[in-house]
């Protein structure tokens, strides 16, 4: 793993340092899910690490004399190349590091970069171990945009509401979509989780068209394939490792795992 | 016989006593222009006649006040018959480039711009809320929805099968890929090659087929995006539809009964459907600050009022002072924007041709003729009776820059071009399509008849003036002089001149003198101030002249008698004055063969009238003196230290006297100058300028001393003509100067020479002692001569003789 570290580290004295992690591959990459990183980092006064992922599996698939990629554009199969694929690596990781550097400098937050090699989602997850919050992008573009109506809520899944940093996670969310509505999907997993929830709905009560759903940890595959009604942002906890593997697999928006 | 003139004869004095007024501001105003009854005539003639070519030629010397004359008819006419409309182009949705007209009531067409503004404006406001409309986003959703359903569907069921075959699909970064799966992600390569040749070959097999059918799966994207799109399309352009009807129909309705409009109206409604994105919020603009800024660019729904007849309470008179071609027809108008011209509907501006439409076009023809291509424009639009707007350039295929071409406009319109005779004439004779179309001659007059009625006319006019220019007011002497002072300009006291360019400045400036004087009425000292302030401006050229006389650098004797020397008179304009000065003429009288050689015409500095006023002379002498004997003279004339061309009869008189003094060795006087024009018979004839030339000879001889004697012969016909100066007036009563009138040249030499013509007795010999006796005697001296030269020059003739 290579790190790199950003021209504010040396003059910054924030003591959490690279509390905020974001994670992209060539895959996942919006502008968006840096932005809301780098409120997070601004709102908890903490250093924000970016950390690219190349995809080991893309470059086993590429070493492969038989496989072809077919084209998005044209559907025409041809050679997935391995160096072609190194090179997509590279300019998706430099675009990504500039991202980065502009949002944090624009915020005077400290950052740092990294670029490491494995599957996305299991490197994510072991890289930001010692963070409070990994963000990662997730997004399918082979979807057409839908349209997003102003008077439409935004949807967010927040998953066991018992951490002070999954509200706090919330609360910057919240912040970033000031004046939309939204549409709160809550899974909660005992009782103290529940009346977390009357706090919470206390809580946002003072945005406008906000409303709270709960939901069931059964229905999650479907409330997340629920392509009328998108999910816009997840919001999990790590201890909830074994639910959040599947939904990182099937959540097209930007997922905050907090510590 | 001779007449001297006495001092009542050589100025005609205005008669106070029929003026019963004290000054002018008793009188009212004149309402028909004095001494224009035939123009006038035929301008209400020309304005009334309804029928193609009956334009009017208003042509008459410059300065009698045509234009106001037009113009104060005009005016005055009630013209509610004629009804007035708006001019509009609009956009011409099939063809840009060619505008449509749309001819509207008065005061239609700037009420349909305006409305046409609200209509984008409206526009501009709705769509973008009718799109932002949860109705409208949820059917554009669910169609987005499908279009991914069906997609994710086909990708679903590909995935699933992948998954049953241990194969995974991923992303690449232009694509997709599929590959063989374990627990652990994909295969690695090396771990792969570890497998068995057949199961390696199974799985590759399954791959390859997976692959095929994922290069369908992606190939159906492209059409159903399509699908999506038009359905999309399909979705903005009904919501578009229900929001445009809306606002269109309420504007059809309003002008249902004008069917261009209705029409027009369509287009609008068709194009903006169609185009409804231009309406809507772009990337660069996304939001609309200032919309009647932004409705103001939307110029293919612009109407641009090219006439706008709003506030028009009669039919339009419209005078354009500098007819050039575009300024008749109208123009297309650019703007420079990044270097390039660029021009739309909105930049095509009407000429006086559109906004005379359904009224009166005044133009100056000497303007309109100087400009060029304007007079073929007018006749081009006159005769088709419609104006085209297009550039000179397009005209005459010079420019090959696109530009508009808005629909010409249909004229109904009537010119009245203001111009001189001379034009008049000159366009009769060598341009046919003139007659064509301008039949009506209004001919104004340069001078009226000085008759008591109109005396009292001229007074009422001059009070109009004073009154319309709020100056003093006149009082009867000073009236008189001016009416007095219209003579001398007319050259004749029995005429005034109707030349009103002058005449209101002579009153201000008179205004002037009088307030000068703490005076409250303009009397005749200040006109008389005035006149000679006038002409004291413009005298330095005339003292020059005089000057060169009185110090005997140009010679003029003015005392005692010569032999073959006259004093003629002759008339010098310098822009608008006009002087008189006395030149010299000399003739030389020898042996010869009869021929009289015009010393100026040899030089090629001698007119052509001039040169027929020496042939009738050579006429006049074989006639008189030499019918039945040949004339054996060579006789030469000059005009004495002049440099610069000779033209005109008037010295035809003098020349003839210089001439018989020259053949009879008679003696002239000096003291006398003679002018007049005679014919073959001897009969002296009228000239012009004669009281400039009186003038003239009188200031040489006042300057170098009045001797008694000293005046001026005239043709008799110019008698009534004589309006002089004061001065010379003065002269005259007291027998210091003369003016003789004569009728014939014979009348002339009596005076010149103190002889008297003789009688012819029945041997054919004149009366002895008079100059005519004198001449024919040296005419048989000479006879005698020419025989003895041809005896000389031919022996045997002369004895057979």
């Amino acid at each position: 793993m290579m790190i790199r570290i950003g021209p504010k580290m040396a003059n910054n004295s924030v003591s959490h340092f690279n509390k905020v992690v974001v994670t992209v591959d060539l895959d996942n990459y919006l502008s968006s899910t840096i932005e809301l990183a780098a409120a997070l980092a601004l709102a908890n006064q903490t250093g924000l690490h970016g950390l690219f992922v190349e995809d080991q599996d893309l470059l086993h698939m590429a070493g492969f004399s038989f496989t072809r990629e077919v084209s998005l554009v044209s559907a025409q199969s041809r050679v997935l190349d391995h160096q072609q694929l190194l090179c997509s690596f590279n300019a998706r990781s430099r675009h990504f590091r500039q991202s980065l550097a502009h949002h944090a400098e624009q915020s005077s937050l400290p950052w740092s970069y990294s670029t490491v090699r494995g599957q996305k989602i299991k490197m994510a997850l072991e890289k930001s171990i010692d963070a409070e919050y990994l963000i990662i992008g997730q997004s399918k573009e082979t979807r057409t945009q839908a349209a997003i109506s102003l008077s439409s809520p935004i949807r967010i899944l927040l998953m066991n509401n018992h951490h002070q940093r999954l509200q706090q996670a919330l609360d910057v969310v919240v912040e970033t979509l000031a004046g939309q509505s939204i549409e709160l999907l809550t899974m909660s997993s005992n009782d103290s989780d529940n009346q977390n929830i009357e706090l919470l709905e206390d809580k946002i009560k003072t945005f406008s068209d906000t409303r709270i759903t709960p939901v069931d940890k059964d229905s999650l595959p479907a409330v997340l394939a629920m392509q009328n009604q998108p999910v816009s942002y997840v919001i999990a906890s790590r201890h909830d490792a074994e639910i959040i593997q599947p939904i990182m697999q099937q959540a097209n928006c930007p997922v905050i795992v907090v510590s | 016989m001779a007449t001297t003139l006495g001092n009542e004869q050589v100025y005609r004095t205005c008669d106070l006593t029929q003026f019963e007024f004290n000054t002018t501001a008793e009188l009212e105003k004149l309402t028909r222009p004095l001494g224009q009854e035939r123009a006038l005539e035929a301008i209400e003639f020309g304005v009334d006649i309804n029928h193609k070519g009956f334009h009017i030629f208003a042509l008459g010397p410059p300065g009698v006040g045509k234009h106001e004359l037009v113009d104060s008819i005009l005016s005055g006419r009630n013209t509610e018959s004629r009804l007035q409309f708006d001019w509009c182009y609009v956009n011409n949705f099939d063809d840009p480039q060619k505008p449509l007209l749309l001819k509207l009531d008065a005061g239609m067409g700037s009420q349909f711009s305006k409305d046409m503004l609200q209509l984008i404006e409206d526009i501009l406001i709705s769509l973008p809320s009718a799109f932002q409309n949860e109705e409208y986003n949820s059917q554009r959703r669910e169609i987005e929805e499908a279009m991914n359903e069906r997609y994710d569907q086909a990708f679903s069921q590909l995935n699933a099968e992948a998954k049953e075959k241990n194969i995974t699909l991923m992303r690449t970064p232009t694509g997709f890929s599929l590959a063989p799966v374990g627990d652990d992600g994909v295969i690695p390569p090396e771990k792969f090659d570890l497998l068995p040749r057949e199961e390696r070959e199974r799985i590759e097999k399954i791959v390859a087929d997976l692959q095929i059918e994922l290069q369908a799966v992606v190939s159906q994207l492209p059409l159903l995006k399509r699908e999506a799109s038009h359905d999309i399309k399909a979705l903005n352009k009904g919501i578009s539809r229900l929001t445009i009807e809306q606002f269109v129909g309420w504007l059809e309705n309003q002008y249902r009964d004008y069917p261009d409009i209705i029409s027009y109206l369509t287009a609008v409604k068709d194009f903006a459907i169609e185009n409804d994105e231009i309406f809507l919020p772009r990337d660069d603009n996304p939001a609309i600050e200032n919309v009647i800024q932004t409705a103001l660019a939307f110029t293919p729904f612009r109407v641009n009022v090219i006439v706008d007849n709003t506030n028009a309470s009669s039919a339009p008179l419209i005078f354009e002072d500098n007819p050039t071609y575009q300024n008749l027809t109208g123009r297309v108008e650019y703007q420079s924007e990044m270097g390039t011209l660029l021009t739309d509907l909105t930049l095509i501006r009407a000429g006086a041709l559109h906004r005379a439409n359904g009224g009166y076009l005044i133009l100056e023809a000497r303007k309109l003729l100087s400009h060029m291509y304007a007079w073929e424009g007018l006749k081009r639009a006159l005769q088709s009776g419609v104006v085209k707007i297009e550039s000179l350039q397009e005209m005459l295929s010079l420019g090959s820059t696109l530009s508009l071409e808005p629909e010409s406009v249909p004229v109904n319109v009537k010119v009245i071009l203001l111009g001189e005779p001379l034009l008049y004439y000159l366009l009769n004779e060598y341009d046919p399509e003139f007659s064509q179309l301008f039949n009506v001659a209004a001919e104004f007059s340069g001078t009226a008849d000085r008759n008591p009625d109109n005396q009292i006319l001229y007074a009422k006019m001059l009070a109009t003036i004073q009154q319309r220019n709020g100056l003093l007011p006149l009082d009867r002497a000073a009236v008189g002089r001016v009416v007095e002072h219209a003579s001398r300009l007319a050259e004749d006291s029995d005429k005034l001149s109707l030349k009103l360019e002058g005449l209101s400045e002579l009153m201000q400036e008179a205004d002037y003198w009088s307030g000068k004087r703490d005076s409250k009425i303009i009397g005749i000292e200040d006109i008389e101030k005035t006149i000679k302030g006038q002409r004291r401006r413009q005298d330095l050229i005339r003292e020059r002249f005089q000057e060169q006389i009185t110090r005997n650098i140009k010679l003029i004797d003015t005392d005692g008698s010569k032999t073959a020397q006259v004093n003629a008179l002759s008339v010098l304009q310098v822009g608008d004055y006009a002087f008189g000065s006395p030149t010299r003429i000399t003739a030389t009288a020898r042996l010869g063969a009869g021929k009289v050689i015009d010393i100026e015409r040899e030089a090629k500095l001698g007119g052509d009238i001039h040169s027929k006023g020496v042939m009738i002379i050579s006429a006049y002498l074989a006639d008189k003196y030499a019918r039945e004997q040949p004339l054996p003279l060579a006789a030469s004339l000059v005009f004495e230290q002049s440099y610069g061309g000779v033209d005109g009869d008037s010295a035809s008189c003098a020349e003839v006297c210089v001439l018989l003094s020259a053949i009879g060795k008679i003696p002239l006087r000096q003291d006398l100058a003679v002018t007049g024009s005679m014919n073959q018979l001897g009969e002296v004839q009228a000239i012009g300028g004669v009281n400039y030339k009186i003038e003239g000879f009188f200031d040489i001889c006042k300057t170098r001393g009045l001797s008694g004697n000293q005046g001026v012969i005239i043709p008799a016909a110019n008698q009534p003509h004589l309006m002089l100066d004061a001065e010379v007036r003065e002269a005259v009563a007291a027998g210091k100067f003369h003016i003789y009138t004569a009728n014939h040249v014979e009348q002339v030499m009596e005076i010149l020479t103190g002889l008297e013509a003789g009688d012819l007795d029945s041997d054919g010999h004149y009366s002895e002692g008079s100059f005519d006796r004198r001449i024919c005697e040296r005419i048989t001296e000479l006879q005698q001569l020419h025989k003895e030269f041809d005896r000389h020059d031919d022996p045997d003739r002369a004895k057979d003789g």
